[in-house]
């Protein structure tokens, strides 16, 4: 297993430049998922207040 | 087709069905790509074990390419035809695009670090993806500093549409002038040059980047279009009767 994970003497870069791939893509994810989660309560909050006020 | 998409509703639907198989297909791709380059390949006759940052590094390159492209052309519908859906994937794309460049670039530096004894020279090829980099993040800051929402979509778009002229740079800067990186190996007159035990993985990898993309847009841009359906909505409740005059990058927004 561990023969696997050997890379030789580029190992360093290799696993950094795989690494930071990984980090920047699963961010990515994390950020725009979270920010869909806030706007699409916001907006239900909106909606719901919209609701309860009489408009007049 | 363009305008028949132009409608939000029709979007919303569309992006629901659309975004979780290119969120599948993207991580699937990804995975398989990143596997395969770091346990499958071979190693390479020349570069030994470094080639395979070459499956983390090319796909992230032409990504940031192609992302600008997205965002140049969202850009000019959304500048020339007011069109309220393209300047939101405009605007989602940015960053996505500023994230890939970034990537671009490091594991440039790593591969460059053994396989050239530098991190970073200014080279055209890199300086140009510098300079991609910077318009990304000039795109942002537009619409960050510039307070007024349909000026900065105006401002920005015209940025992006500009800055589009950098991308002929970066394909071709490898032929223009001497440089340390390679030219094209993928694309080019007469097919590839890497040997189809090399090849595969690199273009699985690149399609999931791409369907992964395609999903972080989607997603971003249901976001922006209820942010700017909240603040619309907001606007409505504080001004009660008060009829505000309706700048035309939201009007689309109410079809």
């Amino acid at each position: 297993m561990l023969e696997l994970l050997d890379m030789g003497k580029y190992g360093t870069f290799i696993w950094a430049s795989y690494g930071a791939s990984v980090l920047v893509i699963g961010g990515l994810m994390i950020r725009i998922l979270r920010q869909r989660k806030k706007a699409k309560a916001v907006l239900r909050d909106i909606e719901h207040q919209m609701k309860s006020t009489p408009s007049s | 087709m363009l305008s028949y998409f132009a409608n939000p509703e029709r979007f919303q639907n569309l992006a629901k069905w659309l975004a979780p198989p290119l969120m599948v297909f993207g991580l699937l791709g990804i995975a398989i790509g990143f596997g395969a380059g770091l346990f499958v390949v071979p190693v390479d006759y020349q570069q030994g074990e470094a080639v395979r940052m070459m499956y983390v590094h090319v796909p992230a390159a032409w990504l940031s390419s192609f992302a600008y492209a997205f965002m140049a052309v969202a850009s000019l519908i959304s500048f020339v035809w007011r069109h309220n859906l393209a300047d939101a994937a405009a605007k989602a794309a940015a960053p996505l695009g500023a994230a890939f460049t970034f990537l671009a670039l490091l594991t440039g530096a790593l591969w460059g670090k053994p396989m050239w004894g530098a991190y970073w020279v200014w080279d055209a090829r890199l300086t140009s993806m510098l300079v991609m980099f910077f318009l990304y993040l000039g795109y942002m800051a537009v619409r960050t500093i510039v307070p007024d929402e349909a000026r900065a979509a105006r401002l920005a778009a015209i940025t992006a549409m500009v800055g589009a002229i950098n991308l002929p740079i970066i394909k071709f800067s490898v032929d223009w002038w001497s440089s340390l990186h390679q030219s094209a190996s993928v694309f080019r007159a007469g097919g590839s040059t890497i040997d189809s035990s090399m090849l595969w993985p690199l273009l699985v990898g690149a399609l999931g980047y791409t369907a992964l993309f395609g999903w972080l847009v989607l997603v971003q841009m249901q976001t922006e279009l209820d942010v700017r359906h909240a603040a619309r909505l907001q606007r409505r409740m504080a001004g009660g009767r008060v009829s505000r005059p309706q700048s035309p990058q939201r009007s689309l927004d109410n079809a």
